[in-house]
C-alpha cells in the first residue's frame, strides 16, 4: 500500500534542562500501517502521553521526525495547526467540546474552521454512526460523560484524518459506557479503514485494538499482536519490574 | 477555610487584581468628594460650607450610584465564573456555607486591602480639588481639609458592607442548589434574570424617566437657569445605570435580533454569536460599563454644551462657573472609572475563558481565528453598549434641552456622542484584542487543561 499512516523515528523529548531534566522519550520509532488500530500502553510516567502529544502535533519534540500520511509535520505552530485540522483527530479525556455549541454544531466545527463547505447531513450521518442520531441538537452539558465523547469521536473523524488519536478516551467512564465507546474506534478502524492510535492503561480497553505498544521509562519496552486483557495485563506487571533497572540503565 | 482562601486567593490572581482595581478606584473616587463633604463640616463660612456639601453630595450621589453598582456587578461575574470550581469543593464535602464563607473571606479581604490602600489617594485626591476650588476663588482661602479620616473610613465601611452583601446574594444561588445542578449550570449559563435584579433595573429606568419629566415641568420655571441641571443629570444617571442593571438580558435580545451582523465573518462570526447567545450573562457584565461609559459621559457632554450655548452672551453667576467646573471634573474622574471597569471585566471574562480557547484550538483553530472571535465579540459588544448608552443619556440631554432652548433634540448635532461612542469602542475592541492576545501565549494543551477559573 502507500505510505504508512504514521511513522515517527528517533522522536526525543526532554522537559526542563540541567540536572533537573526529565527525559520523558529517548529516540522512540513507530511506523504504523493504515487502518490498523493500535493501543499505546506504559506505567504513569512512561512517556505515553508525550508521545501522543508530540505525534499529533501538540507538542514539539526536541529531536525526531513525524511523517503523517506520508507529509512531514510541520514545526511551526501556525503551519502545525493547520496541519492538525487537516489530517489529524484528536480525542481527549475530558478536554473536548465547546460548552456553547451543540453536538452537529462540535462535530462541524473543524470543518467550519478550515472554511470547507460543511456538507449537509455529514454530521448528521457520524453522529449517527457513533449512536446518537436523537441528540443532534442537544449541547454537551445536556448529554452524558459517554454520549459527549462520542460526539469528540464524531468531530475527530469529520475530516477524514490519516489519524486518529485518542488519550485515555474512556478513562472517565464507566466499563460499560466505556465499551461501547471502544467498539466505536474498533469500528471506525473495520468500517471507514481509520488509523486509530489510543493511549490507555486499561487492559480491557488495550485488547480492543490490534497490537499492543508498551512504553516503559521513554522507550518502546515490547510489542503484542492481537492482545487479550489477560495477556496485557501481565505483560504490564512485568514491566512494572522491569522499571527499576530500565531507570538504572539509564542514569 | 482562612488558609484555602489564602491559596486560592494566589490562584486566581487575574480575576481578583481586577476586582481589586476596581474596589480601589472606587473608593478613591467616593472616598475624595467625602473629603470635601466633610471639609463643609470644618471652621468655614456658611456659604463655603453649603457649597463643599452640595459637591460632596452630588457627587456622592452619582459616584457611590455607579461604584457601588459596578463592584456588585463584578464580584457578581467572579462568583458565576467560579461556579465549577464551588462545585467541585462541594462534591469533596464542602458544606453549602463552607463554600460561601470561603468566597465572602476572599472577597471581604481583597475589599479591606484596597479600601485602605486606596485611603492615601483619596485624601490627595480631596486636597487637589480643593486647591483647585479655592484657585478658581469658589472657596475662601483659608478653607482646608477637615475630618478626612471620619469620612474616608465611612467610605470604607459601606463598600465593604455593599461588597459583602453582593458577595452573599452572588454565593446564595450557587450554594443553594444540588452539587449535580451546579455542575450542570457550569457548562451552561443560567438563560433567565433573577427577578429581583430585573425589578431594580425597570424602577431605575422609571426614575429616571421621571426625573426628566419633573426637569421638564416643575424645574422649568425655576428663576435659576442652572437648577434643572440638578434634576436632568440624576435622570440619565439613574437610566444609564437602569439599563445596565439589564444588560444581560438586552445583550440576549440583541444577540438574537442583530446577530445576523455576524454571519458574514464565517466560523470567527459562527462562533462569537454562539457564545454571545450563550454566555449573556457574563458578557452582560462586561456590557455594562460600556453602557455607563457611554451614557455618562455623552448626556453630561452635552448638558455643558447646552448650558454654555444658552449662556452665551450672558454674565455667568459663580455658581454657574462652580457647576461648570465641577461637572468637567466628575464627568472626567466617572469616565474614567467607567473605562477601567470595561477593562476590569473584559480581563476577567477573558482570562475565564482560556480553557475555552484551548479547546478550540485542539478542535483545529488557529490562534489568528480565535482572536478574530473575541475581536467579533468586543465588536457586539461595544455596538451594543454604545447604543444602550446612547438611550441611557436621552432623559438628560433632552429635558434639559428642552428647558434651556424649547427643543427635544439638542442644537449641536451628533458628535459629542459619536466622539464618545469612539473612544467606548477604542477602549472596548482595544482591551480585549490586548487580553486575549496575552490568554494565547501558552499552548493549546496547556490552555485546554487550564481549571475555568
Amino acid at each position: 500500500m502507500d505510505a504508512p499512516a504514521l511513522d515517527v523515528a528517533g522522536l526525543s523529548m526532554t522537559y526542563g534542562s540541567g540536572p533537573g531534566a526529565v527525559r520523558a522519550l529517548r529516540e522512540v520509532g513507530l511506523r504504523l500501517q493504515r487502518g490498523t488500530f493500535t493501543a499505546l500502553m506504559g506505567p504513569s510516567g512512561s512517556g505515553k502521553s508525550t508521545f501522543l502529544n508530540c505525534a499529533a502535533g501538540l507538542e514539539r519534540p526536541v529531536a525526531g521526525s513525524i511523517t503523517i500520511g506520508g507529509r512531514t509535520l510541520p514545526t511551526d505552530e501556525a503551519e502545525a495547526t493547520l496541519f492538525r485540522r487537516e489530517r489529524i483527530g484528536i480525542v481527549f479525556q475530558n478536554l473536548n467540546l465547546l460548552p456553547y455549541l451543540s453536538a452537529r454544531q462540535n462535530v462541524e466545527l473543524p470543518l467550519r474552521l478550515a472554511g470547507h463547505q460543511v456538507p449537509r447531513d455529514l454530521a448528521r450521518d457520524l453522529l449517527d454512526q457513533v449512536g446518537l442520531v436523537d441528540r443532534v441538537s442537544s449541547l454537551p452539558a445536556e448529554m452524558s460523560g459517554g454520549q459527549q465523547q462520542r460526539v469528540a469521536i464524531a468531530r475527530a473523524l469529520v475530516t477524514r484524518p490519516d489519524v486518529l488519536f485518542a488519550d485515555e478516551p474512556t478513562g472517565a467512564l464507566d466499563s460499560r459506557t466505556a465499551r461501547n465507546v471502544l467498539g466505536i474506534l474498533r469500528g471506525a478502524a473495520d468500517r471507514m479503514g481509520q488509523t486509530v492510535v489510543m493511549v490507555t492503561h486499561d487492559p480491557v480497553a488495550a485488547a480492543y485494538a490490534d497490537q499492543v505498544v508498551f512504553l516503559a521509562d521513554g522507550r518502546i519496552a515490547g510489542q503484542m499482536v492481537n492482545p487479550t486483557p489477560e495477556a496485557v495485563a501481565s505483560q504490564m506487571t512485568h514491566l512494572d519490574q522491569l522499571i527499576p533497572a530500565l531507570s538504572g540503565a539509564g542514569a | 477555610m482562612g488558609r484555602v482562601a489564602l491559596s486560592s486567593l494566589r490562584a486566581r490572581a487575574t480575576t481578583f487584581g481586577a476586582y481589586f482595581l476596581s474596589v480601589f478606584c472606587g473608593a478613591v473616587l467616593i472616598g475624595a468628594f467625602a473629603t470635601l463633604n466633610s471639609a463643609g463640616a470644618g471652621d468655614v463660612s456658611d456659604a463655603d460650607a453649603e457649597r463643599l456639601l452640595t459637591m460632596g453630595s452630588i457627587v456622592g450621589g452619582w459616584g457611590s450610584a455607579i461604584v457601588l453598582f459596578s463592584l456588585a456587578s463584578t464580584l457578581t461575574l467572579i462568583v458565576a465564573q467560579r461556579t465549577a470550581e464551588t462545585s467541585l469543593l462541594r462534591s469533596v464535602g464542602a458544606t453549602p456555607k463552607q463554600v460561601r464563607r470561603l468566597v465572602l473571606t476572599e472577597s471581604t479581604l481583597v475589599t479591606l486591602l484596597a479600601v485602605v490602600l486606596a485611603a492615601g489617594p483619596a485624601w490627595l485626591i480631596g486636597e487637589a480639588i480643593l486647591a483647585l476650588l479655592r484657585n478658581a476663588e469658589m472657596l475662601a482661602d483659608d478653607v482646608r481639609g477637615y475630618g478626612q479620616p471620619v469620612a474616608l473610613a465611612i467610605t470604607g465601611v459601606v463598600i465593604t458592607v455593599v461588597a459583602y452583601l453582593a458577595g452573599r446574594i452572588a454565593t446564595r444561588r450557587v450554594t443553594r442548589a444540588s452539587v449535580r445542578a451546579t455542575q450542570r449550570s457550569a457548562a451552561i449559563e443560567p438563560q433567565r434574570m433573577n427577578r429581583w435584579r430585573l425589578a431594580a433595573g425597570l424602577l431605575l429606568i422609571v426614575g429616571g424617566v421621571h426625573l426628566a419629566v419633573i426637569t421638564m415641568t416643575v424645574m422649568a420655571d425655576e428663576p435659576d437657569p442652572i437648577a434643572p441641571m440638578s434634576t436632568a443629570g440624576p435622570a440619565g444617571v439613574l437610566t444609564t445605570i437602569g439599563i445596565a442593571t439589564l444588560s444581560p438580558l438586552l445583550l440576549r435580545w440583541a444577540a438574537a435580533g442583530f446577530g445576523w451582523v455576524l454571519a458574514p465573518f464565517g466560523v470567527s462570526g459562527h462562533l462569537a454569536l454562539h457564545d454571545l447567545r450563550a454566555r449573556a450573562q457574563v458578557l452582560g457584565t462586561a456590557l455594562a460599563p460600556i453602557t455607563i461609559f457611554t451614557g455618562i459621559s455623552a448626556g453630561t457632554a452635552y448638558l455643558i454644551a447646552i448650558d454654555n450655548q444658552a449662556s452665551l452672551g450672558q454674565v455667568r453667576t459663580p455658581e454657574a462657573e462652580d457647576v461648570q467646573l465641577l461637572n468637567f471634573v466628575v464627568v472626567g474622574m466617572i469616565a474614567l472609572f467607567a473605562a477601567i471597569m470595561v477593562v476590569n471585566t473584559l480581563a476577567a471574562a477573558v482570562s475565564a475563558r482560556r480553557q475555552e480557547f484551548g479547546r478550540q484550538q485542539l478542535a483545529g483553530a488557529t490562534r489568528r481565528q480565535v482572536q478574530q472571535m473575541m475581536l467579533l465579540e468586543a465588536g457586539f459588544l461595544s455596538g451594543a453598549g454604545i447604543v444602550l448608552g446612547g438611550i441611557g443619556a436621552l432623559p438628560m440631554a433632552c429635558s434639559y434641552s428642552w428647558v434651556r432652548q424649547d427643543s427635544l433634540v439638542p442644537d449641536m448635532g451628533p458628535w459629542y456622542f459619536l466622539a464618545v461612542a469612539v473612544i467606548a469602542a477604542a477602549v472596548t475592541i482595544g482591551a480585549s484584542v490586548s487580553l486575549t492576545r496575552k490568554a494565547l501565549a501558552p499552548p493549546a494543551l496547556t490552555l485546554a487543561a487550564v481549571q475555568a477559573v
